[in-house]
């Protein structure tokens, strides 16, 4: 990889991580988790993340809003009432990322990430959204194999999109 | 009636279904971590505005005076009086 390339695909892994991180505060969690990974996806400059996940009819929003969801139904699951657990599900943000210090992300942020990772190097191309996406699909379980779940939608199919999508010709 | 003792409350009075199923036990620890999370940091933000020590925070919370700032005090640094150090 050139030089220019190799700096600019740095510089979105860089804003990718940072936006997780921004999107999962926002949320009201700490450190960014794989959800928070997907959504960050979405402003990826290749746009192949937001194209797979219009497919099944979700648009970065449309995701974020079924995150909360999710949590409230997990909420209900536990005992909560509904009621409740819709207002402690939307939990307030917490305060912006200070950039600087260590970067934190959880656990099956790291597993996304390194499986997305892997997924580019193997083809030898830049990490693109749609890397992102096949590595949560994925993931066998976790927060996002159940908001699939409750969606309706396959973890193989929205895998096979995304393959499909990285097939593509880049534009 | 705070946040979180309203949550107890709901919690109290609510019938806690059974599922043998895991991953729906699992969604239901995650989503409770999190609330538990979010219930700790206002608990800690309100300690430490009413002048708690981080001793005591630590103490309320079961775990070292070391874990209690490790976990906190990067969010809390800046508010009120010189709790680090204390």
């Amino acid at each position: 990889m050139n030089p220019m390339k190799m700096l600019r695909e740095m510089r979105a892994i860089k804003d990718l991580l940072t936006d997780a991180e921004g999107i999962a505060r926002s949320m009201g969690d700490e450190q960014p988790a794989a959800e928070h990974l997907l959504l960050a996806a979405f402003d990826l400059p290749d746009g192949s993340a937001d194209r797979v996940m219009r497919r099944f009819g979700l648009d970065r929003d449309r995701l974020r809003a079924a995150i909360v969801e999710q949590h409230a139904a997990a909420l209900v699951a536990a005992g909560l009432r509904p009621d409740v657990a819709d207002q402690l599900s939307d939990a307030p943000a917490l305060e912006p990322p200070t950039g600087s210090g260590i970067y934190r992300s959880s656990p099956s942020a790291q597993e996304a990430f390194q499986r997305a990772g892997a997924m580019a190097r193997s083809a030898r191309r830049p990490l693109a959204g749609a890397h992102i996406v096949a590595a949560v699909a994925g993931m066998e379980h976790g927060t996002v194999a159940q908001l699939l779940e409750r969606l309706g939608i396959e973890r193989s199919a929205l895998a096979a999109a995304a393959a499909d999508e990285l097939e593509r010709p880049a534009s | 009636m705070t946040e979180w003792t309203a949550t107890v409350y709901a919690l109290t009075v609510a019938e806690v279904p059974q599922t043998d199923d895991p991953s729906a036990a699992f969604a239901a620890v995650v989503a409770l971590r999190r609330l538990a999370d979010r219930m700790e940091r206002e608990a800690v933000d309100e300690a430490l505005a009413r002048g708690w020590t981080w001793q005591q925070v630590a103490q309320a919370l079961g775990v070292s005076r070391q874990a209690a700032h490790k976990r906190h005090a990067r969010r809390t640094r800046g508010r009120g009086a010189t709790q680090e150090d204390r």
